[in-house]
C-alpha cells in the first residue's frame, strides 16, 4: 500500500513538472450543449449534470390552455421561492389560460408578457443554464424551444451591512462591506453617482466562478494601469478565488516581498475616495475585503478618518504612525546594540538602573530579547485566534501574570519587557497589512547584535534601498518622499485643507487631474459687516 | 545563475568587511562589564602609583522595583603599579569583569601627583581608544582616593553628582574645568598652560536627620588648580578662578556683591547676565603687552539696605562698583597666576602667537621663562546695570 503511494505522488510529481508552463488548474466540466426542442432531453441532460445533488430542485408544470410542457430548475436555499411562485408559478400556471397564445409558446413571448420578473435574460445553451442556475437563477425551459429563460431569483442568507470590524473610526461613515458582492457594488454606487463610474464584472475560479468587478472612474483612472490591472486578472487561472487575498497575491509586484504593494479595506467609503483619487478597485464576491491599486507606502499612514478632522490633528496622528513604525521595528534591535556595543551612549544614571535589572539574567541581551519578542508574537496571536471571552484570560495571564513572573524569575530584565511590550504595542498603531513588514525586526535584532548600531543602521538603509527599487502597477512604491514629488507631498505626512487639495495623485497620471477649484479657502467676514448687494 | 552567485559573492564579501574593517566587534554583555565612572591617581608613600576606581556594582540579584534601597551602587578598588596602564591590568585580578572606561567622566589627580608631573598619566588616557577624552580632571590636595570614596547625597552613583555640581559652576563661574580632551592639547601646546578643577572633600559633622550619614565624606569644589606645562603650580580661590573666566571669556552667570552707594554699608548682589571679553595682544616698543576689555550687562539680585532703584544715577553707581570689583578680581588673578605662578594658562602666547606671528617667533623661546611674568594686561571694564527685578523700590520705607 505505502508503495502504491508513493508511485502515485511520484507520478504526479513527473506530470507537475512535463506542465510547468501551462495552465494546469483543473477546470470545472464544460456543458457546451445547444438546447434541444424535445424538453424531455433537456430535462434528462440537466438531471444528469446535477445527478445526485438534493439541493437541486426541478419543477414540471403546465403552461396556458394548451397544457405546454415545460419545467423549471434552481437550487434551493439560492433562490426566494416567494418570488418564485408568486412571479413565475401563478402567471405560468393561472394566469397564462386567460391568454390567446396563438400557438407561440416560446420563451421570448413568455418573457414578454408572462414573468413578471425584472431581471431576466435568455440563454440557448446548456452551459450557461447550468451557470445561471448555480448561481442562484431559475431556469425555466418550455417545450418546443431551443432557448432558456433564466429569471433572476437570487436571494440567500446574507449579513447585512455592518460596521467594519478591522477598521473603525470615530468619525465618519459606519457601513462596512459585506460578502455580497451585489451589496458592495451599490455601496459604491450610492457614494459615486457618475455613468462614468465602471463596474466590469468577470468571473475568475474554474470552479468557484467568483464574480469579480473592476470598478474604476473611466475618465479619471489611467488608461494603462487599467489595461495593466485587467492583465494580470485575466491570466490567472485557479480552481477557486474565495477570497480577495487569491487574487492579490497573483497581481501584486512583489510576491514575496513583505510590503504590501496592493490595498485592501472593509470601508466602502475608503474605497470611493481611492477610486476618486483615480485607483483601480477590485471587489471579489464572498468577502468584505477590497483591494486598490496602485498601493504606495504612504497609503499605511492614512486613515479614512484623517479625510474628515482638522489638518493639524492629521498631522500629529500620522507623524505618530510613522515614529510607531520605527519604533516597531528598530527598537529590540537599537536596544541589544546599545547594550552590548555601546554603553557610553547612554547616562550613566540610566545606565545604571539597567545594570542593576540585567544582574543575574542568564542569558547574552539578544537571546532574553528574542525570547521576549517571540513570548509576545505567540501573546498576540493567541489573542487574534482563541474565542473572544477565552482571549480576555489570555492576555490577563500572558501580560500580567506570566510578564512579572519572567522579570521575578530572573529569566528577563524589566527593560527588555519594556522595549519588547512598547515595539508591540507601536506595532497595533499600524494597519493589519504592515504586518508582514513587522516581521523584520528580527532580522534586524540579529544584525544588531552581531554588528552594534552599524547593523542597525545599515537594515535601516537596506529596507530603505528596498523600498526605493519596489513599484506598484509602474508606480514607485516610496513615492511622493522618493521620487520626491512636491505636489503629492500634499497628503503625505500633512493632509492640506480640502480646498487646498487642488489636484489628484500627480503619480498616478489621471486623466482628469483637477479635483477642487481654487480659490475656495474660507475668508469670513469681519464682524459687524454685512454684504450689501 | 553565474550571474546570482557572482551577486551572492559580492554580498557576501561587503558583509565580511563591514564586520571586520569596522573595528566594531566589540559585542560585551552588560553583566560582564564593570563599568568605571571615576578613577583617580595617588602617589603613595613608597612612591609608588595607586589608582582607585569607582566602579558600578550589582546591589543585589534579584531585580524587583525597590532595589538599590537608597545605597550607593558602586563599589571602589584600589591598586599600586609602576605606570597606569600596569595598575589597570592588575586590577582585573580583583574584578571578574571587563572594564568599561567609555562612560568613565572623572579623573583625579592627588596634588602629589600633580606635582610630579600628570604627562604620564595624560599619555595613557589619550593614547587608549577606550577612555572617554571628554572626562573632567580634577586635582585634589588630599588623596584622591578620598574623592572617589566620597559618598553621594542623591545618585546612586558618586561621580554623578561630581559631574552635577561641575555643570552648577557655570552659575558662579568660580572654578574653572577642563576635559581630558582640551588639557592634552595645551599640554602639547608650547603657547598656554591647562587648568583643572579644585577639589576636596568636607565632611557631615552631625547626622541631619536625614539619610546622611554623619561623619561621611562628601566632594566638594574648591577652585582652580593652575599648571604650568604639566607640573601642578598652585591653586586659585573661587575670586581669582573668577578672575580667570574674566579673561578667557567664559562668564556664564555669577554673583558680585558691592557695597551700597547709598552709604549704608549694605551689601548689594550684582548678577552677572552677559559678558563679552575682548583680549588682543600689543606690540609696542617691542615689548608685548595685552589688552582687556570686558563688557557686561549685569542686575541688580537684591539689596540689603534702602537703596532707591528708581533714578539712572544709581545704576551708573553701582556700574562704577561693579566695574572695580571685577577688576579686582582680575588683578588678584593675575598676581597669582601670572606673578606668582607664571604659568600662563590665559593662553596669552596663544593671542601672541596669533595676532603678532613674526613677534612670536623671536620671543616663543623666552616667552615663558623670561617675557610672561612681566606682561602688563591694559583693563578696559564697561559694566551697565539694567535691570533691577521686579520692584525698584525698596520694600520697607
Amino acid at each position: 500500500m505505502p508503495k502504491k503511494f508513493m508511485q502515485r505522488i511520484h507520478m504526479i510529481q513527473e506530470q507537475l513538472k512535463l506542465d510547468k508552463k501551462g495552465p494546469v488548474a483543473p477546470k470545472q466540466k464544460s456543458y457546451d450543449f445547444k438546447i434541444e426542442k424535445n424538453l424531455s432531453v433537456n430535462l434528462k441532460l440537466l438531471q444528469a449534470i446535477f445527478s445526485k445533488n438534493i439541493d437541486v430542485n426541478f419543477r414540471e408544470f403546465r403552461i396556458g390552455k394548451d397544457q405546454v410542457e415545460a419545467f423549471f430548475v434552481n437550487i434551493e436555499g439560492l433562490c426566494d421561492k416567494n418570488l418564485i411562485n408568486l412571479n413565475i408559478l401563478q402567471p405560468l400556471m393561472w394566469e397564462s389560460k386567460k391568454i390567446d397564445w396563438q400557438g407561440d409558446y416560446s420563451i421570448t413571448s413568455i418573457k414578454k408578457s408572462l414573468v413578471n420578473f425584472n431581471d431576466v435574460y435568455e440563454a440557448d445553451n446548456i452551459s450557461d443554464a447550468v451557470n445561471g442556475i448555480l448561481s442562484g437563477d431559475t431556469a425555466l425551459f418550455v417545450a418546443g424551444s431551443e432557448r432558456a429563460l433564466l429569471v433572476g431569483t437570487r436571494n440567500w442568507e446574507q449579513r447585512g451591512v455592518n460596521q467594519p470590524e478591522s477598521e473603525s473610526t470615530v468619525r465618519g461613515p459606519r457601513e462596512g462591506f459585506t460578502e455580497t458582492l451585489r451589496i458592495n457594488t451599490s455601496l459604491i454606487r450610492r457614494k459615486i453617482k457618475d455613468p462614468d463610474l465602471m463596474i466590469e464584472m468577470l468571473q475568475l475560479g474554474e470552479r468557484t466562478r467568483t464574480d469579480v468587478a473592476i470598478v474604476y472612474v473611466k475618465n479619471i483612472a489611467n488608461n494603462k494601469i487599467i489595461d495593466e490591472v485587467k492583465k494580470r486578472i485575466s491570466t490567472i487561472t485557479i480552481d477557486g478565488v474565495l477570497e480577495s487575498g487569491y487574487i492579490e497575491s497573483f497581481i501584486e509586484d512583489t510576491p514575496l516581498g513583505l510590503f504590501p504593494t496592493v490595498g485592501s479595506t472593509e470601508v466602502p467609503d475608503k474605497f470611493a475616495a481611492k477610486i476618486l483619487e483615480g485607483r483601480i478597485g477590485i471587489l471579489v464576491d464572498g468577502t468584505p475585503f477590497a483591494l486598490t491599486v496602485p498601493m504606495l507606502f504612504i497609503e499605511n499612514f492614512q486613515v479614512p478618518e484623517d479625510y474628515f478632522v482638522k489638518p493639524l490633528l492629521v498631522l500629529q496622528s500620522r507623524l505618530i504612525r510613522y515614529l510607531a513604525l520605527h519604533i516597531a521595528l528598530f527598537l529590540p534591535g537599537l536596544y541589544v546594540a546599545i547594550i552590548t556595543f555601546h554603553p557610553h551612549v547612554l547616562p550613566i544614571a540610566l545606565l545604571d538602573t539597567i545594570i542593576q535589572s540585567q544582574a543575574g539574567i542568564p542569558f547574552p541581551a539578544i537571546a532574553e530579547t528574542f525570547l521576549v519578542l517571540i513570548f509576545f508574537e505567540a501573546l498576540r496571536e493567541a489573542g487574534v485566534r482563541i474565542p473572544r471571552p477565552v482571549g480576555q484570560a489570555v492576555s490577563i495571564v500572558g501580560a500580567l501574570v506570566l510578564g512579572d513572573a519572567v522579570v521575578s524569575a530572573g529569566l528577563a530584565s524589566y527593560p527588555v519587557v519594556i522595549i519588547v511590550a512598547l515595539s508591540g504595542i507601536m506595532g497595533f498603531l499600524l494597519p493589519p497589512q504592515l504586518n508582514p513588514m513587522l516581521m523584520l525586526r528580527i532580522p534586524v535584532l540579529i544584525i544588531s547584535s552581531i554588528l552594534g548600531i552599524l547593523g542597525t543602521t545599515w537594515a535601516y538603509v537596506m529596507i530603505i534601498v528596498y523600498l526605493i527599487s519596489l513599484r506598484s502597477f509602474g508606480v514607485p512604491y516610496l513615492s511622493p518622499l522618493l521620487p520626491y514629488t512636491h505636489q503629492d507631498m500634499k497628503d503625505a505626512f500633512i493632509r492640506v485643507p480640502w480646498w487646498k487639495m487642488i489636484t489628484r495623485p500627480l503619480l498616478l497620471n489621471t486623466k482628469d487631474v483637477r479635483r477642487v477649484a481654487k480659490g475656495q479657502q474660507p475668508q469670513p467676514e469681519e464682524a459687524g459687516e454685512t454684504e450689501d448687494d | 545563475m553565474i550571474k546570482i552567485l557572482n551577486k551572492a559573492i559580492v554580498i557576501g564579501i561587503v558583509i565580511i568587511m563591514l564586520t571586520v574593517l569596522s573595528g566594531c566587534w566589540d559585542s560585551v554583555e552588560l553583566n560582564d562589564r564593570a563599568i568605571v565612572t571615576a578613577v583617580g591617581i595617588d602617589i603613595n608613600e613608597e612612591g609608588e602609583l595607586e589608582l582607585t576606581a569607582q566602579v558600578i556594582n550589582t546591589v543585589q540579584v534579584s531585580t524587583g522595583p525597590d532595589q538599590g534601597e537608597g545605597g550607593s551602587s558602586v563599589v571602589v578598588h584600589s591598586i599600586t603599579g609602576r605606570t597606569v596602564f600596569e595598575a589597570i591590568r592588575a586590577l582585573t585580578k580583583m574584578i571578574t569583569k571587563k572594564l568599561y572606561w567609555e562612560q568613565n567622566r572623572i579623573i583625579v589627580f592627588s596634588e602629589k601627583a600633580a606635582r610630579q608631573g600628570i604627562l604620564p598619566y595624560v599619555d595613557f588616557f589619550m593614547r587608549d581608544h577606550e577612555v572617554r577624552k571628554r572626562s573632567w580632571i580634577l586635582v585634589t590636595d588630599g588623596q584622591a582616593s578620598e574623592i572617589i570614596k566620597a559618598g553621594s547625597e542623591t545618585a546612586n552613583i558618586p561621580a554623578n553628582d561630581i559631574l552635577d555640581i561641575l555643570d552648577a559652576q557655570a552659575a558662579t563661574s568660580e572654578a574653572a574645568r577642563e576635559d581630558l580632551y582640551h588639557l592634552a592639547i595645551k599640554l602639547v601646546s608650547d603657547t598656554s598652560c591647562p587648568v583643572a578643577t579644585h577639589i576636596g572633600t568636607h565632611t557631615h559633622e552631625e547626622d541631619d536627620g536625614g539619610t546622611e550619614m554623619a561623619g561621611e565624606k562628601k566632594a566638594t569644589i574648591l577652585g582652580t588648580a593652575a599648571f604650568r606645562n604639566d607640573v601642578f603650580a598652585g591653586y586659585l580661590d573661587n575670586r581669582e578662578s573668577r578672575g580667570y573666566h574674566w579673561i578667557t571669556g567664559d562668564i556664564k552667570s555669577g554673583i558680585i556683591v558691592v557695597k551700597s552707594p547709598a552709604g549704608d554699608d549694605a551689601d548689594i548682589s550684582i548678577e552677572i547676565r552677559k559678558a563679552s571679553t575682548n583680549l588682543r595682544p600689543q606690540l609696542e616698543n617691542g615689548v608685548v603687552s595685552m589688552k582687556l576689555s570686558i563688557e557686561t550687562e549685569a542686575s541688580v539680585g537684591d539689596v540689603g539696605g534702602e537703596l532707591d532703584l528708581s533714578s539712572v544715577d544709581t545704576y551708573d553707581q553701582l556700574a562704577r562698583s561693579c566695574e572695580i570689583a571685577i577688576a579686582e578680581e582680575i588683578n588678584a588673578c593675575l598676581a597669582k597666576a601670572q606673578k606668582e605662578y607664571g604659568t600662563d594658562i590665559f593662553a596669552f602666547g596663544e593671542l601672541v602667537h596669533h595676532y603678532l606671528p613674526q613677534e612670536w617667533k623671536k620671543i616663543k623661546d623666552i616667552w615663558l621663562s623670561e617675557l610672561y611674568q612681566d606682561v602688563a594686561v591694559e583693563l578696559d571694564i564697561t559694566v551697565n546695570v539694567i535691570h533691577s527685578g521686579l520692584i525698584t523700590k525698596p520694600i520697607r520705607k
